[in-house]
């Protein structure tokens, strides 16, 4: 039987700033840059990085597919991957739902384990990255690379959103507040939304 | 009255400033520069109290010094849209002059402004309403002279406030001083606050005047006014030329001639101040009233060199003021002795509250007959105005109706070397006490006596070039670094920064219409008055004959 309808996967890992999202489903994880809806109280978690590797630290991959013509051969060759492999998603917390309403910014405690998280609705997303404390709170984290993620998340909100190119100017404009003494970077950011 | 009226446009809010240099209002996002002036004037909605202020400067602004070397990507509209407003911005400097009170009654005007408005202090641009509140509506003590650059609200003078000290129209050639003092002169006519004489250099404030820009003829006071206006003339010959209705012939007796008047024509006779120092020693010799019919009378060089040896007076100097002197032969308008006294004429006329403009015809190109003349019978004018006034203060008589005396080219009457000697001068620095004061009109204003300029209380200045011209004319005024940046900015036509008593505060204004459309008619008949000046038009013609039938 599969995961239960649009479940993405459970939460392993989770502090108030971070959590980790194993999905039930290898490779089947929303793209970087989405926003999950984890737990109850639901809070809400920003796709920073995806990531497969083995379920046991201790047992390493290995290359399997030396005979192999594509890599779906390989996979087909070794059902046994899926049971050894997971696709885990690393989360930036974002945000949690007040008075029934989504707002950026931390939640007061962190998912439970094993909570459940799911695609975040589209005018939940829409609420939340247009929010000028979205913008601060990412420009703020300790992402390696957090104009990327900025992006990615700008981008696909915007796809979802009934309004994409409003979505993308109000959340531009709370960018441009938070980067007026940064220019090029601001730049670089509005270019690619474009 | 309540000023809690609507507010005009929201233009943006208040970030930073101080009283001496005004406040710097950050633009809203959505609002332009480029719809912005120079001279506009705003509100400014503080946490306790409404001010009201004009913008002094507009400039652009970005919170990353590095915009320049590093611009976004602008054809891209999208880029362009977010980064102008939260990374560039339009900013104002404005200058706050008054409080509005929280009501208007009797007692409570708008008051200058003693403080600034809080941060964040919402600024909107100024309403018809608020000006109305603040430069009031055309009545029997305000006249209208034009409208804010931007909208169409009326800008207003105290005319009483105007006539109780001196007025300084300021503008380099041909940016409308004559139109603006036609003006001036009307708004005193129709309040009825004072009577004017105008000394009328150009011949053309009492019959019509030209407008060059326009080519064509504009009806001056006479015409408007009639029997508000007398017309003397220097020339009547011209004057009947012009067909002007001249009311008075003036004549000027060699007796009435003072050598305090040589003194102020050393300049344009070309004389040394040993040569008009002389005509001190001549007074001396031949008596007073006297003694330019006996100098004139000299047949000779031989006789003023005799003259000279006898009253210890250097020769040369003393031939040399013979020969200029005797350019006052060729004037026509001077007499051994005068028909008529004109001085008691103008006064007569003064008094019935008449006003007299003295036209000068073919002298007004010549300025020693034009200084010679304006100080002459000003200083005897002064004179009458003095001795009725102190009268009056010792409860003989009634003090003599006030006196607006008006002046081209006043800087040769006013200039630094001279303004202590003449007549003048000491209208300038009087004030109102002997109820005369001056209305001078000037192109060279840095020319003028510093004491007199910081005596006269409204002065309308059109477009100036000069630097010097600028300070002098700004020399006093409160916010003069931000009224230079005003001032130098101007038009060179139909613009007029006005600032001093006569207004509540420095305003830039498009001065109202002379002699186009209907404008003699809002002249003559004000709307706020009933009746009205002049001849009836043809619609009241028309309506008297139907009343007749």
């Amino acid at each position: 039987m599969g995961p239960a309808q649009g479940r993405i996967g459970e939460v392993v890992e989770a502090s108030s700033r971070r959590c980790a999202v194993q999905c039930y489903r290898l490779y089947e994880s929303p793209p970087l840059g989405a926003l999950a809806r984890v737990g109850d109280p639901p809070v809400y978690a920003l796709i920073t990085e995806v990531s497969t590797e083995a379920l046991d630290p201790g047992r390493p991959v290995i290359a399997r597919g030396e005979d192999a013509a594509t890599v779906e051969e390989v996979y087909r060759s070794n059902p046994q991957l899926d049971k050894l492999l997971c696709t885990r998603l690393r989360c930036l917390i974002v945000g949690h739902l007040r008075d029934g309403a989504p707002v950026a910014g931390l939640p007061p405690l962190p998912p439970k384990i094993h909570s459940f998280a799911h695609p975040c609705p589209a005018d939940e997303a829409e609420a939340l990255v247009s929010s000028p404390d979205f913008a601060r709170l990412l420009l703020n984290s300790d992402l390696p690379s957090p104009d990327e993620v900025i992006v990615a998340c700008l981008r696909l909100a915007g796809r979802q959103a009934a309004d994409g190119q409003g979505l993308l100017h109000r959340a531009g404009n709370a960018l441009a507040r938070e980067l007026s003494d940064q220019v090029p970077r601001l730049n670089a950011i509005l270019r690619r939304l474009t | 009255m309540s000023v809690d009226g609507p507010l005009g446009e929201p233009l943006g809010m208040v970030v930073e400033g101080s009283l001496s240099r005004g406040v710097e209002v950050r633009l809203n996002p959505g609002v332009s520069v480029e719809e912005i002036q120079e001279g506009v004037y705003v509100t400014i909605k503080g946490e306790r109290r409404l001010f009201f202020g004009m913008v002094t400067d507009v400039s652009l602004g970005s919170s990353d010094p590095r915009l320049a070397q590093s611009p976004p990507d602008v054809s891209d509209p999208f880029i362009a849209r977010i980064v102008s407003g939260a990374v560039t911005y339009g900013a104002l400097s404005v200058m706050p002059m008054l409080t509005m009170p929280p009501v208007l009654g009797d007692e409570e005007k708008p008051q200058p402004a003693k403080t600034v408005p809080a941060h964040f202090s919402i600024t909107h641009r100024a309403s018809q309403r608020d000006m109305e509140v603040v430069f009031g509506k055309e009545d029997s003590s305000r006249f209208y002279i034009g409208n804010p650059l931007d909208m169409e609200a009326q800008v207003c003078l105290n005319v009483e406030e105007l006539v109780k000290r001196s007025t300084g129209v300021f503008g380099k050639s041909g940016t409308g001083k004559t139109f603006l003092t036609r003006l001036l002169l009307v708004g005193i006519l129709q309040r009825d606050v004072a009577s004017s004489l105008i000394f009328d250099m150009h011949n053309e404030y009492g019959w019509a005047g030209q407008d060059t820009d326009r080519n064509r003829q504009v009806q001056g006071l006479k015409q408007l006014f009639q029997s508000k206006v007398s017309v003397f003339s220097l020339d009547p010959e011209s004057s009947i030329r012009r067909g002007s209705k001249m009311d008075f012939e003036v004549q000027v007796g060699y007796d009435e001639v003072e050598p305090a008047d040589v003194e102020l024509l050393r300049q344009t006779l070309n004389l040394s101040e040993v040569a008009a120092a002389a005509a001190y020693d001549l007074e001396r010799k031949f008596g007073r009233k006297k003694w330019l019919q006996a100098f004139l009378g000299l047949a000779g060089r031989q006789e003023v060199y005799e003259l000279a040896n006898e009253i210890g007076v250097n020769t040369a100097a003393l031939a040399t003021l013979h020969n200029r002197l005797s350019q006052l032969k060729r004037y026509a308008f001077m007499k051994p002795r005068a028909l008529d006294d004109s001085v008691k004429r103008i006064l007569e006329r003064l008094d019935q509250g008449v006003h007299v403009v003295l036209e000068f015809g073919r002298y007004g190109s010549n300025l020693s007959a034009y200084i010679l003349v304006a100080n002459l019978l000003t200083r005897r004018i002064h004179q009458r105005y003095v001795q009725r006034t102190e009268a009056a203060e010792g409860g003989s008589g009634a003090a003599p109706r006030p006196l607006v005396i008006c002046i081209e080219e006043a800087h040769r009457f006013l200039n630094p070397n001279i303004a202590s000697q003449t007549i003048f001068g000491d209208i300038a620095r009087e004030l109102r006490k002997y109820n005369v004061t001056l209305m001078v009109i000037d192109q060279r204003p840095s020319a003028i006596d510093s004491e007199v300029m910081s005596q006269i209380g409204t002065k309308v200045t059109c477009s100036l070039d000069d630097e010097r011209d600028v300070d002098a004319t700004l020399s006093g005024a409160q916010g003069r670094r931000e009224l230079r940046s005003v001032l130098q900015k101007l038009d060179p036509k139909q613009q007029a920064l006005v600032f001093g008593h006569a207004v509540p505060l420095p305003v830039v204004v498009r001065i109202r219409e002379y002699g186009a459309g209907g404008s003699f008619q809002d002249l003559t008949r004000p709307k706020w008055q009933e009746g009205g000046y002049g001849p009836p038009t043809d619609e009241e013609l028309d309506e008297q004959l139907k009343a007749l039938d």
